[in-house]
């Protein structure tokens, strides 16, 4: 959790202050200004509604996927950084929350705007059940539970429903819209993502100042001694597994509603365990966690391995002559990115906001050093 | 003296691009005059696809294929004294890369006026993404859902030049309907990929149609994943289902795994392995090798399937002689000999010849975009190097319907036609110690129209 520092003559005077989200005024106004920013960046562009070229068009998919995944991871951060429960079904719940919208949407003639809530609210009640073996099993053993969603949920997705989903072929979304306003055009999807993402960062953010995220906590730290303290364990755990599922579907509705379209490839187990190597590499149980997390891995992916490429690919056949460069993307893809998993495991366990948190202290008690 | 010898040299430097540029085409080629002069211009070949996952046996001879047309063409004028340029980029099979890609070529500032695809996957991920930012896709074969949308009556902007999978599997139908002597009480067992690809063929509109051919199709399709090295069961399945035709709608050791697995089970001379445009290629006869069957040639031997271009032997067709020429020329290997690298040569062809109709249309390059070039598309009717016909009929079609089925068989030793034995058959010696066998392709039928089988096409049977 993020260390009770203050900068120097800053006292806090209440509980209030002592919990709030943003302690002191500059953190308010930094907070507040940077929303605002986030939400001009489509406006400097040249697709945006004054035609500016000032940033790239290319950065509006890529924040509105980050922000996808952030919701996403966050939803993980719950049941896996504050719980200390497990899932490898994640993506599988994003399916069920991008299939369920898009039905209720196609054949129920629902909006996006109902079918948002509804289909999270659904796929938190799907998360309950696969969170059901919890009362008995922790640990790897959960591990493997929550892996049985990661296979029932696509093949119920792929053959006994596929009246409803087309199977293995693609569904198409339709565009959300609002008082005839549609959202069909690229980057309007911007405006209703970025503002859920950063409400679902801080509504997360919010649990662990409540009762409920203490009980969280106390499982977590030792769900004996919870149990003792009198928190019905059970009950918590289920809570945090359908928090996380709900926040999955949120992702779920929104990827699909975003791309106007979907396939089943999209929600595959390598998703769910890279949802999870971004809570890993971001800071399990920080609440800036899942952004670090999925800004890193999305930068490994997109930007660092495919540059790497080329000058490996030139170096590698003259040390390693016995190499085959043809499939040196998809090899060095997963291998720095597995790499990368283990750097951290071992050199910074608790993640790039571990750091952050560090790096905070270090600024607000400057020029001491202790 | 000296002196005398560097200006030599640098007259020689000089004139040999000046002459390089003097090389024409060969008169077979026919391309559209240009009007507009566009020196110093360049066009793009803009293409993102798995150049390193499992369709990397497809792709990376593609990309030579690229490399060696642009080279040629270049050499010879390049678009209307444009030079063309190739711009490829690795999705590695994942479909959020297929994403990130695509939104960086739609949203360069010189927004491309056509992009190269290559898995239908990607196709039915950007198919509306496409249409809405307006860049129209070539693409070489495709699903029902990629070229057609979800309902498969949205014709997209995304153009394939070789039959829709479904229409293949329907040509192979056809075939198998009509030669009811090679194949007595036909049953089809489809075992392919699981995706959109593998799955692309298997539609009720293709189950109805074949049966309307006399040929049952199983009700079980099996599934198996790219990395699968033992499917046992599954073909085991479709053989006690009745099955006595396997057809998959895979690539490179998709129907190589296929056969090897009928030829380990001892089913060789009961079950008919068949497969989609991709299973008939050099990779699929290359993986194969290590799988022999009863007469000691690979399994994949007598493979049957959709050729809807001309094949490296037809030599008697100018633009497969241009392509062996330049093939050796470049020493290209014989893994790399295959079917990307042709239509990869027939995609550069196309690019000039749509590039020149388009300039001359609208008057510049910078004038050219995907709306102009979707209209180009549309109206072209054209032979890129003789492969194939280009003609989507005013744009009523997404995939041309130019099939035909052809067979697998190997070289025998003396290179006059196909071995009968793997004692007769012509062997080169790999670098990794094993022996390749030579695969040539036997058209068995003439290039006809595959018949329609997206949902409502114009042969689906009644009822179905």
């Amino acid at each position: 959790m993020s260390a009770n520092i203050r900068p120097s003559g800053v006292f806090d005077t209440s509980y209030a202050q002592d919990i709030a989200l943003n302690r002191t005024r500059f953190d308010r106004l930094l907070a507040n200004g940077l929303f605002v920013l986030l939400l001009l960046i489509p406006l400097l562009t040249l697709e945006g509604p004054f035609g500016l070229n000032i940033l790239p068009q290319l950065w509006i998919g890529t924040i509105m996927r980050i922000a996808i995944f952030v919701i996403a991871v966050q939803g993980l951060n719950i049941l896996v950084g504050y719980t200390g429960q497990i899932s490898l079904g994640h993506a599988a719940f994003m399916a069920v929350g991008a299939y369920s919208s898009a039905i209720m949407a196609r054949h129920l003639g629902m909006s996006f705007w109902l079918a948002l809530p509804l289909s999270a609210l659904f796929t938190g009640a799907v998360g309950l059940i696969f969170g059901l073996p919890s009362l008995r099993v922790k640990g790897f053993y959960l591990v493997m539970a929550t892996l049985a969603a990661q296979f029932i949920i696509p093949w119920l997705l792929r053959y006994p429903l596929e009246p409803l989903t087309n199977g293995s072929r693609p569904l198409d979304v339709p565009a959300p819209t609002l008082f005839g306003l549609s959202f069909a055009s690229t980057g309007a999807m911007y405006y209703i993502i970025i503002p859920l993402s950063v409400f679902l960062c801080l509504a997360a953010r919010n649990i662990t100042r409540t009762r409920v995220g203490r009980a969280f906590v106390s499982i977590r730290d030792n769900d004996l001694a919870a149990e003792l303290l009198g928190i019905n364990v059970f009950a918590y755990k289920l809570q945090a597994f359908f928090l996380s599922a709900l926040y999955a579907g949120i992702a779920g509705c929104l990827m699909a509603f975003d791309t106007n379209n979907i396939t089943l490839d999209s929600f595959l187990l390598d998703s769910s365990i890279t949802m999870l190597a971004m809570l890993v590499i971001g800071g399990a149980g920080y609440p800036l966690g899942p952004l670090f997390g999925v800004a890193f891995v999305n930068l490994l992916t997109q930007n660092i391995i495919p540059a790497l490429v080329v000058p490996v690919r030139d170096f590698v056949p003259r040390v390693l002559p016995f190499i085959n460069t043809v499939n040196l993307y998809a090899a060095l893809s997963p291998l720095l990115f597995g790499l990368a998993l283990m750097v951290f495991l071992i050199v910074a366990p608790r993640g790039l906001a571990h750091r952050w948190e560090i790096f905070k202290i270090a600024w607000k008690i400057r020029p001491f050093s202790h | 003296m000296r002196k005398v010898f560097l200006a030599l040299l640098l007259l020689a430097a000089l004139a040999v691009p000046a002459f390089a540029q003097d090389e024409t085409l060969p008169d077979f080629i026919e391309h559209t005059a240009c009007e507009v002069d566009l020196t110093g211009e360049t066009v793009t070949v803009y293409h993102f696809g798995d150049i390193s996952g499992s369709y990397a046996f497809i792709t990376q001879p593609l990309l030579a294929g690229l490399s060696d047309a642009i080279a040629y063409y270049n050499a010879r004028g390049g678009v209307c004294g444009a030079t063309l340029a190739s711009d490829n980029r690795d999705t590695g099979g994942d479909l959020a890369q297929t994403q990130a890609h695509y939104d960086y070529y739609s949203t360069l500032e010189d927004e491309p006026d056509l992009i190269v695809l290559y898995a239908s996957g990607d196709a039915e991920l950007l198919s509306s993404q496409m249409a809405e930012d307006e860049i129209p896709g070539l693409i070489s074969a495709g699903s029902v859902a990629g070229l057609y949308g979800e309902d498969g009556a949205t014709p997209g902007w995304i153009y394939a030049s070789n039959p829709l999978y479904s229409d293949q599997i329907g040509s192979f139908c056809r075939y198998v309907g009509a030669n009811a002597d090679q194949f007595p009480d036909p049953v089809v067992g489809y075992i392919s990929w699981p995706g959109a690809f593998g799955e692309a063929a298997y539609t009720d509109e293709t189950v109805s149609y074949c049966a309307a051919q006399g040929v049952t199709v199983l009700e079980t399709p099996e599934y198996f994943p790219p990395t699968a090295t033992d499917i046992t069961t599954n073909v085991q399945n479709l053989v006690d289902a009745g099955a006595n035709i396997l057809y998959t709608n895979s690539l490179a050791s998709g129907p190589a795994l296929v056969a090897a697995t009928v030829a380990l089970l001892g089913l060789d001379d009961d079950v008919q392995v068949a497969g989609v445009n991709w299973a008939l290629d050099t990779s699929v006869g290359l993986l194969g090798r290590s799988s022999l069957g009863s007469d000691g040639l690979p399994a994949v031997n007598g493979l049957v399937g959709s050729l809807p271009f001309y094949w490296w032997t037809e030599t008697d067709q100018p633009g497969i002689g241009l392509i062996r020429e330049q093939a050796a020329a470049n020493e290209r290997a014989l893994s790399m000999q295959n079917i990307a690298y042709l239509l990869g040569w027939g995609l550069v062809d196309t690019y000039v010849e749509l590039y020149a109709v388009a300039v001359n249309e609208v008057g510049s390059l910078d004038a050219v975009d995907g709306a102009v070039m979707k209209g180009v598309i549309e109206n072209l009717s054209y032979s890129p190097l003789g492969l194939y016909s280009f003609d989507y009929n005013g744009g009523e079609t997404r995939a041309l319907p130019g099939n035909r089925i052809a067979r697998m068989l190997f070289l025998n030793a003396d290179g006059t036609g196909p071995a009968t034995s793997g004692e007769d058959a012509m062997t080169v010696p790999l670098a990794d110690g094993t022996t390749a066998y030579i695969p040539i392709l036997v058209p068995l039928t003439e290039f006809e129209p595959a018949p329609d089988l997206r949902p409502g096409g114009a042969d689906v049977p009644a009822g179905s």
